[in-house]
């Protein structure tokens, strides 16, 4: 189990790069595109497309899985921190990750689904400059893929602690961390 | 019968403890199904995540919560308090009011009540109880003066009151200026009224008077801020930017003052921008999972009908929105704003153009309970924050708050009955 989160956390991890980079990139497009337009009033004509498109996009989706590992997706864990029992918690645990895990796996279908016809029909945005749909649409399952896989591991860490008795690292949320910014 | 069903099992998820974004998701995607099957629910699972996330103006909630990082680490604000200390440090109860002051300052270039409470719990509390500030009182100010980060400009709350309820952005970050100056003053006279019944709970000044060439000295270390809050909170009133232009020349700013004071390296950059990506991430997947809730209701006519229901009342306008508004207070008491305002919005602001209200003023309304719900029990975050950093038991947090608590509900009523109060800034932008 170490070693696919491991994987995960290297797969995420390139993710975050690019994440970064994208957050990175929105900023200083924005910020030259004012710049641009004031000064020289040619502002850029695809940073309204390439932002909302691609780099919005490619922010929270490839983000996801990260997000929760990190757990920066905030929970309301004060009821369940009261329970002492590990089985217990584990089985509630579970029915949360079966839950998000098809939710998930709902979204990854339908952006795969989308992503094929827009590379079958050669999809083109309507804006001025003519960029592939499916270029923004493959993120979707590729972000989902991986926040799809670490509930799953997530699930089976938890089924593993269900059926032993015994909470193993990482499988309850850590309290400290709960509060987010 | 079948929206109370989902309802209670949006309950339960959010009890057993999924993520609040998945909880309302998973809830609504129940719902989509067993009204429409699978068609319906994967047909919205289609398009709502990719066209939440695609959304250009939902860019500025990134933007303000990278410039929010940038500044923190730029250190600027740490030197803030003293600055403001040295100056009111003669007037009775001036650590308090210094603390006031600095949180309102704060939320002039940081739109988040988190780090501003965590900023302010690290160097203003110890200060006050140093010099004899009762803790409960100390931690309890503390708590509700980072709250006033989510009024003042950069406010990622009333961005997404905006986007949700399709209010102009620009008009609604620069309304929550002068309601946020008021949240200071009425903290201020909350303060100094506890201070007078009880002189024991605290009130001494930090040290003797500073003399004047240090106080300039010192206002020299905080112009940057200045700067900051023109350029966003400025350009946004003369409206020669967009808010997604105004929010990323902010963080833009934040990120040339971080660097220029020496405090970036290529390490603390991609840290800021992955934190950043991170609390976005969380928000957006709020949205989303709201979103699909809201098509439940939507399908069901739920929303519908309680509008409908609401408008048949014919009680006067005023008992309606105080019936709102105490909604507000007590979701606020449960559940994250950002899945109040993706849930509510669409059904209170309805009922409220319908009454002839300002869909802007309300904005402010809603905000300004959304602090409350920060400082109430059970689920108050900046209570938390502060307790955590401090080490005091959240309880006791709790219950230095109250008396604030009760000084922001008598502001709140007073916004309430005069809007003027909150629309006389937007009311004259240039456009």
């Amino acid at each position: 189990m170490q070693i696919v989160d491991r994987w995960l956390c290297r797969i995420e991890q390139v993710a975050m790069f690019l994440v970064a980079v994208a957050l990175f990139s929105m900023m200083m497009i924005t910020v030259v595109d004012v710049v641009l337009r004031y000064a020289f009033n040619a502002p850029f004509s695809w940073s309204y497309d390439v932002i909302g498109n691609y780099l919005l996009v490619i922010l929270f989706f490839l983000a996801l899985s990260y997000t929760l590992r990190e757990q920066g997706h905030i929970a309301l864990d004060l009821v369940v921190r009261k329970i002492a029992s590990v089985r217990a918690r584990a089985a509630l645990a579970l029915i949360g990750d079966v839950l998000a895990l098809a939710f998930f796996v709902g979204i990854l279908y339908e952006g795969a689904v989308t992503t094929r016809s827009d590379w079958v029909n050669h999809y083109l945005l309507p804006g001025v400059v003519p960029l592939p749909t499916w270029l923004a649409h493959v993120f979707v399952p590729i972000g989902c893929g991986i926040i799809a896989l670490r509930i799953l591991h997530q699930l089976l860490l938890h089924a593993a602690s269900l059926a032993t008795g015994r909470a193993g690292v990482g499988v309850f949320p850590d309290s400290d961390s709960a509060a987010h910014d | 019968m079948l929206v109370i069903s989902i309802v209670l099992l949006l309950i339960l998820f959010l009890v057993i403890g999924m993520p609040v974004g998945f909880a309302i998701g998973c809830a609504g995607a129940i719902g989509l199904y067993a009204v429409g099957g699978i068609p319906m629910l994967l047909s919205i699972l289609n398009t709502t995540p990719f066209s939440t996330a695609a959304h250009y103006e939902l860019m500025t909630i990134p933007m303000f919560i990278l410039m929010a990082e940038f500044i923190v680490v730029s250190g600027v604000a740490d030197e803030l308090f003293d600055t403001v200390n040295a100056w009111v440090a003669s007037i009775r109860g001036g650590l308090g009011i210094s603390t006031v002051i600095t949180g309102a300052a704060f939320g002039a270039v940081c739109g988040s009540s988190a780090a501003s409470a965590a900023t302010l719990s690290s160097t203003a509390i110890p200060q006050m109880v140093k010099h004899g500030y009762e803790k409960k009182l100390a931690s309890g100010l503390t708590a509700i003066v980072g709250t006033l980060a989510v009024m003042i400009p950069p406010s990622n709350g009333l961005v997404i009151y905006g986007i949700i309820g399709d209010v102009d952005l620009g008009k609604l970050l620069v309304a929550g200026f002068f309601p946020g100056i008021l949240g200071a003053l009425t903290l201020t006279i909350a303060l100094r009224y506890l201070l007078w019944r009880n002189p024991a709970r605290g009130g001494g000044t930090a040290a003797n008077r500073v003399p004047m060439r240090e106080k300039m000295r010192l206002l020299k270390g905080i112009w940057p801020m200045l700067v900051l809050f023109i350029l966003v909170t400025g350009v946004l009133y003369l409206g020669v930017a967009t808010p997604t232009e105004a929010a990323s020349m902010g963080a833009f700013g934040a990120f040339v003052l971080a660097l220029v004071r020496r405090k970036l390296d290529a390490a603390r950059i991609y840290r800021a921008l992955t934190r950043t990506a991170r609390t976005s991430t969380m928000i957006t997947m709020i949205i989303i999972g709201a979103l699909i809730f809201g098509y439940f209701l939507t399908i069901t006519e739920t929303t519908q009908n309680i509008v409908g229901g609401i408008g048949a009342l014919h009680s006067p306008r005023w008992v309606i929105l105080t019936l709102i508004i105490c909604v507000y207070i007590v979701l606020g008491c449960f559940l994250d704003q950002v899945a109040i305002l993706v849930l509510t919005v669409p059904i209170t602001l309805p009922i409220i153009t319908a009454l002839h209200y300002d869909p802007v003023w309300f904005g402010i309304i809603v905000t300004l309970t959304s602090e409350i719900g920060l400082v109430t029990p059970p689920f108050g975050l900046n209570a938390f924050i502060v307790s955590k950093t401090t080490d005091t038991p959240v309880e006791q947090v709790f219950a230095g708050v109250t008396p604030f608590f009760l000084a922001m509900a008598v502001l709140l009523v007073i916004l309430a009955a005069f809007p003027e109060l909150v629309l006389w800034i937007p009311n004259s932008m240039p456009h």
